[in-house]
């Protein structure tokens, strides 16, 4: 069966110029590996060299683990198993043992009994970053991606890159404050608008950001994916891509979610989006054909189904389908066995296909034609509109419990990448994220990379990673109906004007032609920090930013 | 035929590994698991309740409990009708940030009328071996009274010890607080018809 794989796998590289992984990172190519990250199962057994690569961890592994810095090995579950000299702990212990005893919960589920040593490990390797870089704080979520390092990597290699990724993908995030992930949230917001206004405006009407994208954003979807494969995966493909590619895949889950979305609004029950839009959809690895009707819920339909999909996306529900009857099954279902597809052998698709599914179906495969042939991207996206889209003549689309093919989201993260690049006047970007953001530190060319001491540094110099931006047609709406940023709870908000926390200081940043004025806000009390320096840093950048194309492709 | 419903929003807060998911699992879907991830940004649970013969939805906001979420609670907090504060009655320090929680929850929901705000205090994992407990009910209680008498329940989430009781006075009293605020506010709108369902729906059990 594995070499049928094998066979299989190898006629799919010939789409990636028949190379293989390791090939691609012996060549250093990141557009093949871009390419190769797109199949199914990404890179596979390979993905142990690619990721090492990818995060610039290829070096010498020279940690001491006699460093009196770094954690001695305890007892699972306990605080304070740790005899080090509390001189060198980080603040954030606590905080991490608190999330790594509530860790392991989605997988591996056939090690369920070692839970405990697999906790007291992961907490090891938490700590062991933090104490190694004092300036950079956890946040809750940070342990779900370390967690996926954990499972994927041997040993020797995780800590340094766990200790890579965090300092020049993760930093921002890994501040004191939210905002750097509030600011994503306002580019993807921008990014919404340009891909489907309409649907934005749907999703806007509920709550002004979208907030359920939060913990995607933070977590690099590895929060809520349901199994190893899948987010390895996810891995790969944002690995090789710059950091803010997650935003483009948040908006190409979201953008899929449209007729969910839509059925929900057409119920009433729109106060219900924050729930749907901020689980995922059912993923699959495998172009799946397989059918399932679940004959006991056929007659359930609407907004119910979709709930009971809610529960158990992500959740410790989420094995209640397998009990549902296979009814077709075609050649590629044999395929179950390989690794990239573990997971799905136990949960089969769910899939009801209705009138206006089917049609989608068909609109998909001409899509995907057309995406051969090379034609205007912009064709593509209109025909997807179209295909989205329900009149409300229609009868609704009712009861879908669709299985979403993830190489085709990727694909579709892709493309929206290449229509609204990061560069995109629209989207902001340079206006929303300072200078020092990893948005724009972060490079595929290793020299190009900041050094791991001042990629560390910058977390205490938060007003350059990000700016003050103001969306004007957000401060518009909220002259019009004063209705603050409350995410909608089925009622209208309260008709009180928004008010600022009293730990919230504006302060001015740095003020750049052509730039919004940056104001950052800090929750210490701290003096304005626009030294001239800094500002000539900031000049600098926007410079190089208006010379310089962001574009993996 | 549809029938008409309100809707009341309540925001559970407290800091990090108290049980502010386990509590609202319990209460909405009658289980415990030792197996809940911790809570990234904030989601809601829904359950349809019959207060003094009105049928309502409560819809149960979890938050994540690191300090760094706070900044959200402009987004999450606002429109609250009452707001639950959860300590675990064996550590201190979940005790001893009840007041910041409350503060930063009136600064950022900025209800109408703070004093008079309805807040209800859970002190979870009763059900912990006596030996371990760090605070004392009465010392609990003093806080509570000192705070203009807050209603105050000591709850084992695992156990199922006075979740029901405890969620059907933060009914009581978020029904209440939208009673005044309908007299603040009589331009509001009908509240939106919500399809009947007997089963409590949900969100995320994360």
């Amino acid at each position: 069966m594995n070499r049928v794989m094998e066979k299989k796998l190898s006629d799919e590289e010939t789409i990636a110029e028949g190379f293989s992984v390791g090939e691609a990172v012996r060549r250093r190519d990141w557009k093949l590996l871009r390419k190769l990250s797109l199949r199914p199962g990404g890179f596979g057994k390979e993905r142990f060299s690619a990721w090492l690569f990818l995060v610039n961890a290829n070096g010498a592994i020279d940690d001491d683990p006699d460093d009196p810095k770094l954690p001695k090995h305890g007892e699972a579950g306990e605080e304070h198993d740790d005899d080090s000299d509390p001189e060198f702990m980080h603040p954030d212990e606590h905080q991490i043992r608190l999330d790594t005893n509530r860790s392991f919960v989605l997988y591996p589920s056939e090690e369920q009994r070692d839970r405990a040593e697999l906790q007291s490990d992961l907490n090891d390797l938490i700590t062991t970053v933090f104490r190694k870089h004092p300036r950079l704080n956890y946040f809750q979520g940070y342990h779900d991606i370390v967690t996926v390092i954990y499972l994927t990597l041997p040993e020797p290699h995780r800590l340094r890159v766990c200790e890579k990724l965090s300092l020049h993908r993760l930093r921002d995030a890994m501040g004191t404050g939210l905002e750097p992930v509030i600011a994503q949230l306002r580019i993807l917001k921008l990014l919404l608008r340009l891909a489907d206004k309409p649907f934005s405006e749907l999703l806007e009407s509920n709550t002004p950001l979208p907030y359920y994208a939060l913990s995607n954003l933070l977590t690099l979807f590895s929060h809520d994916v349901p199994t190893l494969p899948l987010i390895q995966h996810i891995f790969d493909y944002l690995l090789c891509r710059p950091p803010i590619i997650s935003v483009y895949l948040v908006a190409a889950i979201t953008l899929v979610r449209k007729d969910e979305a839509l059925i929900l609004e057409e119920e009433g029950e729109d106060g219900m989006l924050h729930s749907l839009l901020s689980s995922l959809p059912y993923f699959s690895d495998e172009r799946s054909t397989n059918i399932s009707e679940d004959t006991s819920d056929a007659e359930v339909e609407g907004t119910d189904t979709i709930l009971n999909n809610l529960s158990s996306t992500g959740c410790d529900e989420v094995t209640l389908e397998n009990d549902s009857l296979l009814v077709t099954a075609t050649n590629e279902s044999t395929n179950q066995d390989t690794d990239a597809n573990e997971g799905f052998t136990e949960k089969p698709a769910l899939i009801q296909h209705s009138e206006d599914e089917q049609r989608q179906c068909i609109n998909a495969e001409k899509l995907e034609v057309s995406l051969n042939d090379n034609e205007d991207l912009g064709d593509r996206i209109k025909v997807d509109e179209r295909a989205a889209s329900t009149s409300p003549g229609d009868s609704p689309p009712r009861a879908q419990r669709k299985t979403t093919y993830l190489p085709q989201i990727l694909e579709q993260a892709d493309e929206l990448f290449t229509r609204y690049p990061p560069t995109h006047p629209d989207l902001h970007v340079s206006s929303i994220l300072g200078p020092r953001s990893v948005v724009f530190t972060w490079s595929e060319i290793q020299d190009e990379l900041l050094g791991d001491e001042e990629a560390e540094a910058i977390v205490s110099q938060p007003e350059f990673v990000v700016l003050a931006y103001r969306d004007p047609e957000e401060t518009d709406r909220r002259k019009e109906h004063d209705r603050g940023e409350s995410v909608s709870a089925l009622k209208p908000p309260r008709k009180t004007p928004l008010h600022l926390g009293s730990r919230t200081l504006l302060l001015t940043g740095v003020a750049v032609a052509g730039v919004a004025v940056a104001v950052y806000s800090l929750k210490t009390r701290g003096g304005v920090r626009g030294r001239v320096d800094d500002l000539k840093k900031a000049g600098q950048w926007l410079t190089e930013l208006l010379n310089t194309q962001i574009h993996p492709f | 035929m549809l029938q008409k419903r309100s809707l009341m929003k309540v925001i559970i807060l407290g800091d990090s590994g108290v049980g502010k998911t386990s509590l609202m699992n319990q209460y909405v879907n009658k289980r415990f698991t030792n197996q809940y991830k911790a809570t990234i940004g904030a989601d809601f649970l829904t359950k349809e309740i019959t207060v003094d013969d009105k049928q309502v939805t409560m819809q149960l906001w979890d938050t994540a409990g690191q300090e760094r979420f706070q900044s959200l609670g402009v987004a999450f907090y606002r429109g609250a009708d009452c707001c639950v504060l959860v300590y675990d009655v064996n550590s201190s320090k979940s005790f001893e940030t009840l007041d910041s929680w409350r503060d930063e929850f009136l600064i950022q929901a900025s209800p109408r009328d703070p004093e008079n705000f309805p807040f209800v205090v859970l002190g979870n994992k009763i059900d912990v071996e006596e030996n371990k407990r760090q605070v004392t009910q009465k010392r609990a209680m003093t806080w509570c009274q000192s705070k203009g008498n807050i209603p105050y329940f000591e709850t084992s989430a695992k156990e199922a010890i006075n979740v029901e009781q405890a969620f059907q006075t933060i009914a009581k009293n978020a029904l209440q607080q939208q009673d005044t605020d309908d007299i603040y506010e009589n331009d509001y709108p009908d509240p939106i018809t919500i399809k009947p369902d007997s089963n409590p729906s949900y969100g995320c059990n994360c």
